[in-house]
């Protein structure tokens, strides 16, 4: 499998993701620069976290005014596989990727905690082998976490089998508690229409090793791999 | 000339650093303000006369890259 990861000035989850897939997957990976327009056919292209731009004007605002996403948008309109992960979901939303945008958590500031979210369910190549319901702890790192749409957006995309992941408690369980940074329906990832391209904001690649705190990420990152090595095992 | 353009969070869209601006001057005593929308201004030094095309050109910019329209709506103040 042949991994583009994108890197704008700002972002700072490029080489631990690309590793991740090189290492842990096999993958054959490789960064393209933010004013790239040929995004060299990638079987899975992937837009990591950080602060693109320094998240100046908002998260993702300035990103738009690069080459690289012109591409991302004909990428994802003609059906390519994108993973956007924090700052990368961000993104997608800022280029109408994915709808909806981010908003300063309520919470006074940056959110490092770890989170419990729950698969919705099991739409498109991404999550096809993920039962629905299933639940997974992994870090947040974020000042715009707060998801938002307006509730036409909200009433598409629970239509279309669009969420991916909502903020839960451990036992799986959606309220006001578990839901820490107020997202709309404490939704925590999103798929788009075709189910080919999947945001989230927590992030799955820092949590795919031992060493790391454990490896309940790899359960999201090896989504598209039918056979990961023995070593990648979640 | 110079153009300044003022962001902020639509009504109805939550604005958490407003109610905690909110709240700490009611901390302060400053009881009688009931509510803030806290936002952005950016000041544009532009090249060239034609107040007109500035304007449009301004627009484009605010729509295209500088305001997210899901959240934020937006003014435009042309200063000479």
């Amino acid at each position: 499998m042949k991994v583009g990861v994108v890197r704008f000035p700002g972002s700072h989850g490029a080489v631990t993701v690309a590793d991740i897939y090189a290492r842990l997957l096999g993958a054959s990976t490789y960064f393209i620069h933010h004013e790239e327009e040929d995004l060299k056919s990638p079987d899975l292209l992937v837009l990591p976290g950080g602060f693109a731009f320094g998240d100046y004007v908002r998260p993702g605002g300035l990103a738009k005014a690069c080459n690289v996403t012109g591409a991302i948008r004909r990428f994802a309109r003609d059906g390519g596989m994108i993973l956007g992960l924090g700052n990368g979901f961000q993104i997608l939303c800022e280029l109408g990727v994915l709808p909806g945008a981010f908003l300063i958590n309520p919470t006074h500031g940056f959110c490092g905690e770890e989170t419990y979210v729950v698969s919705e369910s099991n739409n498109g190549p991404f999550l096809s082998d993920l039962p629905a319901g299933t639940i997974i702890k992994l870090p947040m790192a974020c000042y715009y976490g707060r998801y938002y749409l307006d509730q036409r957006g909200l009433n598409e995309v629970e239509k279309e089998g669009m969420v991916a992941f909502r903020y839960c408690d451990k036992e799986g369980e959606c309220d006001f508690e578990s839901n820490f940074n107020g997202s709309t329906r404490s939704i925590a990832g999103l798929l788009s229409r075709n189910h080919r391209v999947l945001g989230l904001m927590p992030h799955p690649e820092r949590r795919c090793e031992e060493i790391l705190g454990g490896v309940q990420g790899l359960k999201i990152i090896k989504l598209l791999f039918s056979s990961p090595p023995a070593t990648a095992a979640a | 000339m110079k153009a300044v353009v003022l962001i902020k969070p639509k009504e109805d869209v939550p604005d958490s650093p407003g109610r905690v601006v909110t709240e700490r001057l009611a901390n302060r005593g400053f009881m009688e303000v009931k509510g803030a929308r806290v936002g952005k201004l950016i000041e544009l030094e532009i090249e060239g006369a034609d107040r007109d095309n500035a304007a449009l050109r301004i627009r484009q910019m605010c729509t295209q890259i500088l305001v997210n329209q899901t959240i934020e709506d937006f003014t435009i103040q042309l200063i000479d």
